[in-house]
């Protein structure tokens, strides 16, 4: 019986260690959270940095800091121009007087989450509109953003199967269409020109990739039989492994075709291609915005008010201008909207109405003397093609 | 009246007591008759030979003539087309079974074309099983086998298939189903069916995207489903529109008209209308009408429609034409305009087109029109001249040139022609040899080559020499 209650006994105190040990081990285990609150709201800011992981920033508002266990974080407080520090509190400490002369205090090392409250008086509100240059750019190698392809170019080679050459020069248009002209071995025009020419179609995205639509019709001979016939293909502008290591296109066609008048049709037939370096290098995918926002005055009214410009670079090398957009900054963040462009490339230049960006939710956060992008979304669209994508993902 | 004899034998040199003997030397009625009707042929061994040699060769040569003929008629007069068919009847019960056996025959031969990278790797079956399965090679390199063996079919490929299929990765998962279902071979099926459930969107869309290309009743139901599915993902809702596009049976059509009435998301919808647009335009022709009638659908989409009848078939032209016409959207005509251009069978439009580019007011539909008449075989330069002129914008006035020159090419001596060569081509080589946009620049090349007059040629010279390299590349093309 002893013996018995002797054991319920050593369980119950292990259960008892258990219990109060559990919350050590998650918080030497895990990060620690750290929340610093402004009050009142724009009455100054906190200036922080932290040991582990290393990072540091400015908190104009109130927010939260993430740390590892065991790190030191140092704030400095700093009410605006003309105001002053009421009081600081470490959760229900106030530890006012304990900050030094630049009104900082180095914590550490840290082992619970608290809460810090900083309480401003008086001065004069800054203007919190972040402001600067940003650049963003497409990350060719990252699969999962969308990709918008421009294919302008020459393109040069030897069919697989028949030995047949090929020589066609694509022109892509503002808004996807293609224009082709070119020649290729036992294949005339309607009219029985050796120069193949026209408009085939266009490159739209589908499911996130950009994909080629093409169709065409043709004269001309195989194996000396004539042939009459038209076609269509589908696939997408991407290069991949079709065997054996050897880059191409795949893509599925259909069409019908008259061999000496006998019509026949194939419906989702397999086509690859192999891709010459030369070839790929006209698949380009590569684009940027420069995205400029400045504080600017009003030249009538004399009110000041936060501009943004960008500089929209296409894959085919044209530049769009995007005039000033009076924006404002928000709760969340900026919400820019870049349409009716001017294509700044073409001469004379052109009104372009088909290439729209669209930033929502641009939020920034002052990094030194810098501020940058902590997140938000972009829409674009253009050469008739589409995407959308986390803002974070395209800064370089 | 004794028989009159039809051999060039003479009837004394007939083999009589043979015949007799074989039925037990009896004189039969029968063995008469028989005798009566062998009795043209050639007594000797060699010479009866030659005579079914000669029958052998006629009837090839008959059977070709029908053939021939069956060809000639169902091309010219074709039993499908009540309009032009000249016995219909007739034609569906002897020439079309035969032009169709024909054509079964030319689609195996160019689908293995086609499948010959695929299926000719220079590899025996057992020897490709054996690389698809060696683990030491990348799987993005013996991922191709997949169509081989799934083409194939053999109890050993199918068991190799299904062993790395079933494993591989999603990403390479993916690429193999596309290719399973490229294959056509209706097994295949049982393998990608339950991909259509997978959490990994880009597993069911390769399986939408391989079961389309297979076909069947039971695909378009189960796409079907999912196209109507508003808990799937637009991404996934938006392949299966483009997959009962593939499969393109009434159908498929019947459920994209369907969902297409009902569907809210802009993605889906603009696919749905892009799989529609596949379909032969008399099918489908009321629901496109009825949408771009309708007031509430908007101008976005209304282009979508249109260029969605690039891919319809020729009918869809006039339809088009109206639309370029008089719609009150300059973005739906400058796009009908352009569909037209992509319809290259009906080449007869140049005087039409070169009216509405005289009265059209917007520079992007005037454009549109210019590409539009390059397929066409009267293209009206001399009226087009002035408007091109005129043009202020670079690319209608590029486009305009592209016309020109055709029209050049077609008639070097005309008036057209000699204005080409003084006044556009010094124009078309400055654009091209300076700062301009890519696109412009190759289209302005495009212009030069399709007039092929020696100034042009000159200018293309230069071109090649001076431009950037695609430019240059594109005029060197031309000389």
């Amino acid at each position: 019986m002893i013996a018995t209650q002797s054991k319920a006994f050593r369980i119950l105190l292990l259960l008892l260690c258990a219990h109060l040990l559990m919350p050590l081990a998650l918080v030497w285990g895990d990060t620690l959270t750290w929340s610093i609150v402004i009050t009142p709201k724009n009455s100054g800011k906190v200036i922080w940095a932290i040991s582990s992981p290393p990072s540091s920033g400015t908190l104009v508002k109130s927010g939260k800091l993430t740390l590892n266990n065991g790190a030191f974080v140092d704030l400095t407080f700093q009410p605006n121009p003309g105001g002053t520090i009421e009081s600081v509190f470490k959760n229900a400490d106030n530890i006012t007087d304990w900050l030094d002369a630049q009104k900082h205090f180095k914590f550490g090392p840290v082992s619970t989450s608290h809460v810090i409250i900083v309480k401003f008086s008086g001065g004069t509100p800054l203007p919190v509109d972040p402001t600067g240059n940003f650049d963003f750019s497409f990350p060719t190698g990252n699969p999962d953003l969308t990709a918008i392809a421009n294919v302008s170019g020459n393109y040069e080679g030897v069919t697989p199967e028949k030995k047949r050459h090929y020589n066609v020069d694509v022109a892509q248009d503002e808004s996807g269409k293609l224009a082709v002209m070119g020649t290729a071995t036992g294949f005339l025009s309607k009219e029985g020109n050796p120069t193949i020419s026209g408009n085939i179609g266009g490159i739209s995205t589908v499911s996130d990739e950009p994909t080629a639509q093409l169709k065409g019709s043709f004269t001309g001979t195989r194996d000396g039989v004539p042939v009459t016939g038209s076609g269509t293909a589908k696939g997408p502008v991407e290069t991949t492994d079709i065997g054996g290591g050897v880059s191409g296109v795949s893509a599925t066609a259909g069409g019908s075709a008259k061999v000496s008048g006998v019509p026949f049709s194939i419906k989702n037939g397999p086509i690859s291609y192999p891709v010459t370096p030369s070839q790929a290098s006209h698949f380009h995918k590569s684009w940027s915005l420069q995205l400029n926002i400045q504080s600017k005055v009003n030249s009538n009214t004399g009110k000041p008010y936060i501009g943004a410009t960008g500089q929209l670079l296409l894959p085919n090398g044209d530049t769009i201008s995007y005039p000033e957009r009076v924006v404002k900054y928000s709760k969340k963040g900026y919400s820019l909207n870049f349409t009716g462009g001017t294509n700044i490339t073409i001469q004379p230049n052109k009104a372009d109405k088909k290439s729209k960006v669209i930033i929502k939710g641009m939020t920034l956060e002052k990094q030194g003397q810098v501020w940058k992008p902590t997140g938000g979304t972009m829409t674009y669209q253009f050469l008739g093609q589409k995407g959308t994508g986390n803002l974070l993902d395209f800064i370089p | 009246m004794p028989p009159v004899s039809t051999s060039p034998v003479a009837d004394a040199e007939l083999p009589v007591n043979d015949l007799d003997a074989c039925n037990g030397g009896r004189p039969m009625k029968t063995t008469d008759t028989t005798q009566r009707r062998l009795k043209f042929l050639p007594g000797s061994l060699w010479g009866r030979g030659l005579f079914g040699l000669g029958i052998i060769l006629g009837l090839l040569i008959v059977t070709a003539a029908i053939v021939v003929l069956s060809v000639w008629v169902e091309d010219r007069f074709p039993s499908g087309d009540a309009k032009r068919s000249l016995v219909p009847g007739v034609q569906r019960v002897i020439t079309k079974p035969i032009v169709d056996a024909l054509s079964g025959q030319i689609e195996r031969y160019v689908r293995s074309r086609a499948e010959a990278l695929y299926m000719y790797t220079g590899l025996t079956l057992e020897e490709t099983i054996a690389r698809f399965l060696d683990e030491h090679v990348d799987l993005a390199e013996r991922r191709i086998y997949t169509y081989r063996l799934a083409s194939v079919g053999s109890p050993e490929a199918i068991a190799a298939l299904l062993n790395v299929f079933r494993s591989a990765p999603p990403e390479h998962k993916a690429y193999m189903a596309q290719l399973i279902g490229s294959t056509g071979n209706p097994a295949a099926k049982e393998w990608l069916l339950p991909l259509l459930n997978e959490a990994n969107e880009r597993l069911a869309i390769a399986a939408i995207r391989g079961l389309s290309a297979i076909g069947g009743a039971d695909v378009s139901a189960r796409i079907a489903e999912i196209l109507k599915d508003d808990q799937r993902s637009d991404r996934v809702r938006v392949e299966a529109a483009q997959g009962l596009g593939v499969i393109g049976t009434p159908a498929a059509l019947e459920v994209l008209v369907e969902v297409f009435g009902q569907v809210s998301q802009e993605d889906v919808a603009t696919q749905i209308l892009k799989s529609l647009g596949q379909f032969s335009f008399p099918t489908i022709a009321k629901t496109f009408s009825d949408y771009l009638a309708a007031p509430e659908t908007p101008e976005e989409m209304r282009v979508v429609a249109v260029e969605a009848l690039v891919f319809s078939t020729q009918e869809a032209v006039p339809f088009l034409l109206g639309l370029a016409e008089s719609d009150v959207s300059a973005g739906v005509r400058a796009s009908a305009a352009w569909a037209i251009s992509t319809h290259t069978d009906g080449r007869y439009l140049g005087e039409t087109l070169a009216g509405l580019a005289e009265r059209e007011q917007d520079v992007d539909v005037r454009r549109r029109l210019y590409e539009a008449m390059l397929p066409q075989v009267n293209i009206l330069a001399e009226r087009l001249l002035p408007v091109v002129q005129a043009e202020n914008d670079i690319a209608a006035r590029v486009a305009g040139f592209n016309a020109i020159g055709r029209a050049a090419g077609l008639e070097p001596s005309s008036v057209s022609a000699a204005v080409f060569d003084q006044q556009i081509v010094p124009e078309l080589l400055q654009i091209a040899t300076s700062e301009n946009s890519l696109n412009i620049q190759m289209r302005a090349v495009f212009a030069l080559r399709q007039a092929r007059t020696d100034a042009a040629q000159d200018a293309l010279s230069v071109i090649a020499k001076t431009a950037r390299p695609q430019v240059a590349t594109a005029a060197r093309n031309g000389l």
